[in-house]
C-alpha cells in the first residue's frame, strides 16, 4: 500500500533539533505545533482534507485487514475496553471532523455517521449483534491510525486488542498478550530502570481522558506504508540489500506519529500509530528540515542507527542531502 | 482537574445513611468511569472526602453516592447529610484503584457497612457484561443500606450475613470453594478487609488476586518521627498528631498540595529511604511516592525526594 | 518496534523465558508431566497426570480446572517446548505466573544456545519445531521463508519469533 503524498504544511518532521537522542519526548495531544512549512497537531486523529487520500487510506488499510485475520487480535476479557475505545474514536471523529462525522446517543442507542465513507451505523453499546463486526474492527474502518488497546493489569500495560497495518517491522499477531515491555523487544532503553519503564508508569498515571503524543522515526527505500513482518516477503528484498537508483523519489522519512490515551470507562490505554511519509526531494523543499535531517544522520551514534535498521540507508541518505 | 456538581436529589436508603444523587452544574452529561471509583468532594474549604459511586458506570445521567452518618466524625458525613437539591459541590473526576480483572474467571466480592457502595457499582457492571460472580454482605442488623438493590441485581448470587462468626465463616467457605481463575474484591473496615486478606492467603491464593479497598473510620494519629528532605537537605521532625505536610510547610519547604486527605494526588512525593504507612486513596505505594497529607513513616525515619 | 540482531540487551533482560524454581508453596499442585519426563516428587494432596504430548494439555486442563479452586497450582515438567506450550494452555485457561512451577529438563544457563524450539513464522504464523539457537537461521515449513530465531518469546504462542527480516 502507497500513499498519496503528503502536503508538507500539515507534516509531522519529528527532528526539532541538530542531535538526535532516545528519550520518552511524549507532549500533551491535540495542540498544533508550528513548522517550518506549517503546522500539524491539532486534532489527534488525521484524516486528510478533501483530495488528499482520505478514502484511499482508509481503504487501503481495510483490504490488509480483511484479507489477513492475522493483523487484527482481540482477547476476549477486552470486551469491555474494545466498546470503550469503539465511543472514544466516533466520539472524537465527530468532535474533530464535524463537517463529515456525527455521534448521536439517546441512552444506550448510539448512531455514527461519516459522510465521506457513506458509514451510517446504529448500534447499542456493548451488544455485538448490533455491529456487523467486532467493535474495535468497526472503529478501525474509520481511521488512517492503527488502533492497539492496552489493557490495565497488576501495575503493568498489556496488549490486549488491536487491528495494525502498517506495522514498522513487527507482527501483532506474534506480540498479543504480550506486556508494554515485552512487545517493545530488546531495544536500547528497554532495560530495567530505562525509558520504558518509565514511559510505562507515565501511562499509568494518566488520568481518565488525558492524551499525550510522541513521535518516532525511520527511513525506507520506498514509500510502502505496510512495513510488518506478515508482509516481510513483498518488502524486505528491497530494503536489503539496498539498491536505490533515484534516493530523492525513493527515499522516504517514515514518521510514526503515536497518540496514547486513557480511555475512561476501563481505564485501558488507547495507542494509535500513524504512518506519515515524505519522501527526500520533498523535505528538501524545507531547507530546515534538510539540514536538521543531514545533521541528526551526520552524528547519530550507531548504536540508534543499528537498532533503527538505518545503516546503509542513513549513509545515503545524507550524501544525497549534502550532494 | 475539578468539577462542579450540582445536587438533584436525596434520599435515605435506611436510617443512617444518605444517598445523594449529583448532575453537573453546566448541564452536560457525567463522565463514564470504571466500576469501583470514587469522587473526592470537598465539604468545606480545603477539606476534602472520598466516597465511592454506587451508580451505573457505563453512560451515567446522575452521580450516585451513599454516605454513613458518623456524628463524631471530623464533619464530612454531617455535611453530606445536609445536602439538599440545588447545592452546588467541587468535586475531582471519578478516581480508581479498586477496579474488576477482567481476566478473572469469577469475581467474589466481600462487603462490610458502606463498604457496600463500591460493590455495588462492581455487580452492575458484571450484570450487564454477563460476568460470573458471587456477593457476599457483612452488616450490622438493621444497616443493610442497598440490600433490595442487591438482591434485585443478584438474586442468589447475595449471601447477606451479620455478625463476626457468621462473616467468618462465610468468607472462609467462599475462598475455599472458589472455581480456578477467581479474584476476590472485599470492601469495608480494616477489620473485615483484613480478616478477608487472611482467609485468601491461607488458602494459598496468590495476591495478584486479591483486591481490597479499605475505608478507615477514623483518622488515627501516627507516631512521631524524622523526615530527611534529600533535596533540600534539612531534615523535620513529624509530631504525632501533625501530618508530613504541615510539618514540611512548618519549616518553610514549598511543595504543592490540594485536598489534604489523600484524595487527590497533587501533594505524591517520590520516596527515598524508609518504610511508609500509606493512607491516601490514590495509590502512592504502586509509584513509590508518598501523599504527604495523610501518610507517615512506618518506621522512624523517612527521605523524601523534597 | 523493529526486531535487530543482534539485541541490545543481555539475554536475561528479552523475553527469553528463564525459570527460577520457587520455593515449593504448601498450596496443592495439579503436577503435569510431558512425555518421557520423570515424575517430580509428589506432596499431600497433589494429583498428578502424565500426558504423552504437550497438545494434549489444553484438553487436560479442560478437564482438570474445572474440578479445582482457586489456591492451586500447577507444576509441568517435559522439555523446554513442551512446558511453555502447556503454560500456554494455563495461561488462556486463567491462571497467572505466580500458580505456575516450571521445570524444563532440557536447559541450562544457556538462554541462547541451540536446543529445541517452537519457532512462529512472523510472516505465515505457522508454528513448527526447529533444533536452534537465538540468533540462528531457520526455513519455515509452512511457507519456506528464511526466517532467524530472534531474541523474543511469545507466552501466548510458546513460540520464539522467527522474524523473515
Amino acid at each position: 500500500m502507497t500513499t498519496s503524498p503528503e502536503d508538507l504544511s500539515s507534516y509531522p518532521f519529528p527532528l526539532r533539533s541538530d542531535r538526535y537522542r532516545i528519550s520518552a519526548n511524549v507532549e500533551p495531544a491535540g495542540v498544533a505545533r508550528a513548522t517550518e512549512a506549517g503546522a500539524w497537531g491539532a486534532t489527534i486523529l488525521h484524516v486528510p482534507g478533501d483530495h488528499a487520500g482520505y478514502e484511499d487510506v482508509v481503504r487501503a488499510r481495510a483490504a490488509i485487514l480483511d484479507r489477513e485475520p492475522a493483523r487484527f487480535v482481540a482477547a476476549p476479557h477486552s470486551r469491555a475496553a474494545c466498546w470503550d475505545a469503539l465511543l472514544y474514536l466516533t466520539a472524537r471523529l465527530a468532535a474533530e471532523q464535524p463537517a463529515t462525522c456525527s455521534l448521536e446517543r439517546d441512552g444506550d442507542r448510539y448512531r455514527f455517521r461519516n459522510s465521506r465513507l457513506g458509514v451510517d451505523q446504529e448500534f447499542v453499546f456493548g451488544d455485538g449483534s448490533t455491529l456487523p463486526e467486532h467493535p474495535l474492527r468497526f472503529a478501525s474502518r474509520q481511521l488512517t491510525e492503527d488502533v492497539v488497546v492496552l489493557g490495565v493489569r497488576d501495575d503493568r500495560l498489556w496488549l490486549d486488542a488491536g487491528a495494525v497495518a502498517t506495522a514498522s517491522v513487527w507482527s501483532i499477531g506474534f506480540d498479543a498478550g504480550m506486556s508494554f515491555r515485552e512487545l517493545h523487544g530488546p531495544v536500547p532503553g528497554n532495560e530495567p530502570g530505562g525509558v520504558f519503564e518509565r514511559a510505562e508508569q507515565f501511562l499509568l498515571r494518566m488520568a481518565p481522558g488525558e492524551a499525550f503524543r510522541r513521535l518516532n522515526w525511520g527511513l525506507q527505500p520506498d514509500d510502502r506504508l505496510d512495513l510488518s513482518l506478515d508482509a516481510a516477503p513483498s518488502w524486505a528484498p528491497a530494503h536489503r540489500p539496498l539498491r536505490v537508483a533515484d534516493p530523492g523519489r525513493e527515499i522516504h522519512l517514515r514518521t510514526e506519529v503515536q497518540h496514547l490515551v486513557r480511555l475512561p470507562l476501563t481505564g485501558s490505554v488507547l495507542f494509535l500509530i500513524g504512518i506519515r511519509l515524505l519522501a527526500l526531494d520533498r523535505i528538501e523543499r524545507v531547507p530546515a528540515w534538510r539540514d536538521r535531517l543531514a545533521s541528526v544522520l551526520e552524528t547519530l551514534p550507531t548504536e540508534v542507527s543499528d537498532y533503527k535498521g538505518l545503516g546503509p540507508i542513513a549513509a545515503l541518505t545524507l550524501a544525497h542531502l549534502r550532494r | 482537574m475539578t468539577l462542579e456538581l450540582q445536587v438533584d436529589a436525596v434520599s435515605e436508603p435506611c436510617p443512617g445513611y444518605r444517598s445523594v444523587a449529583f448532575t453537573l452544574a453546566d448541564g452536560g452529561p457525567p463522565p463514564a468511569y470504571p466500576p469501583g471509583s470514587h469522587l473526592g468532594l470537598e465539604w468545606a474549604p480545603g477539606r476534602w472526602n472520598a466516597y465511592s459511586l454506587t451508580g451505573p458506570s457505563i453512560a451515567p445521567e446522575r452521580l450516585h453516592i451513599t454516605v454513613a452518618l458518623r456524628p463524631r466524625g471530623s464533619g464530612g458525613s454531617r455535611w453530606v447529610h445536609r445536602l439538599r437539591p440545588g447545592d452546588r459541590v467541587r468535586s475531582t473526576m471519578p478516581r480508581n484503584g479498586f477496579a474488576p480483572v477482567e481476566t478473572a474467571r469469577r469475581h467474589l466480592l466481600v462487603a462490610g457497612g458502606i463498604g457496600v457502595t463500591p460493590v455495588l457499582s462492581h455487580v452492575r457492571w458484571h450484570s450487564f457484561w454477563g460476568n460470573p460472580f458471587s456477593v457476599l454482605y457483612v452488616h450490622r442488623p438493621g444497616a443493610a443500606p442497598h440490600r433490595d438493590e442487591l438482591r434485585a441485581l443478584c438474586g442468589d448470587r447475595l449471601s447477606t450475613v451479620t455478625g463476626r462468626r457468621a462473616a467468618r465463616a462465610e468468607i472462609h467457605r467462599m475462598v475455599t470453594t472458589a472455581p480456578f481463575g477467581s479474584h476476590l474484591y472485599s470492601c469495608g473496615p480494616p477489620g473485615l478487609t483484613a480478616v478477608t486478606e487472611r482467609a485468601a492467603r491461607d488458602a494459598h491464593w496468590v495476591a495478584a488476586r486479591i483486591h481490597s479497598e479499605r475505608f478507615d473510620r477514623r483518622r488515627e494519629p501516627g507516631r512521631p518521627f524524622r523526615a530527611v528532605l534529600r533535596r533540600s537537605g534539612r531534615t523535620v521532625d513529624v509530631g504525632a498528631g501533625e501530618s508530613l505536610l504541615d510539618a514540611v510547610a512548618r519549616i518553610g519547604v514549598a511543595t504543592p498540595s490540594l485536598c489534604r486527605s489523600g484524595v487527590c494526588g497533587e501533594c505524591l512525593t517520590p520516596v527515598g529511604h524508609g518504610a511508609v504507612e500509606h493512607r491516601d486513596t490514590v495509590h502512592a505505594a504502586r509509584e513509590g511516592r508518598i501523599a504527604l497529607c495523610v501518610s507517615r513513616a512506618a518506621g522512624p525515619t523517612l527521605e523524601l525526594d523534597l | 518496534m523493529p526486531h535487530p540482531v543482534p539485541p541490545y540487551l543481555p539475554p536475561e533482560q528479552t523475553t527469553l523465558p528463564r525459570y527460577p524454581v520457587p520455593g515449593r508453596s504448601p498450596a496443592p499442585h495439579l503436577v503435569i508431566t510431558v512425555g518421557a519426563a520423570r515424575r517430580p516428587p509428589l506432596h499431600a494432596g497433589d494429583r498428578l497426570r502424565v500426558i504423552e504430548d504437550a497438545a494434549d494439555a489444553e484438553a487436560l486442563l479442560d478437564a482438570e480446572l474445572p474440578t479445582m479452586v482457586t489456591g492451586w497450582r500447577i507444576l509441568v515438567t517435559g522439555t523446554e517446548s513442551e512446558v511453555l506450550e502447556v503454560r500456554s494452555a494455563a495461561l488462556a485457561r486463567g491462571a497467572l505466573d505466580s500458580e505456575l512451577d516450571l521445570r524444563p529438563t532440557d536447559v541450562d544457563d544457556d538462554l541462547v544456545g541451540v536446543r529445541h524450539r517452537t519457532v512462529y513464522c512472523g510472516h505465515c504464523q505457522a508454528r513448527f519445531g526447529a533444533v536452534v539457537a537465538i540468533g540462528g537461521p531457520v526455513r519455515c515449513p509452512g511457507c519456506g521463508c528464511g526466517l532467524v530465531v530472534a531474541h523474543h518469546h511469545s507466552r501466548t504462542h510458546a513460540a520464539f519469533l522467527g522474524s523473515p527480516v
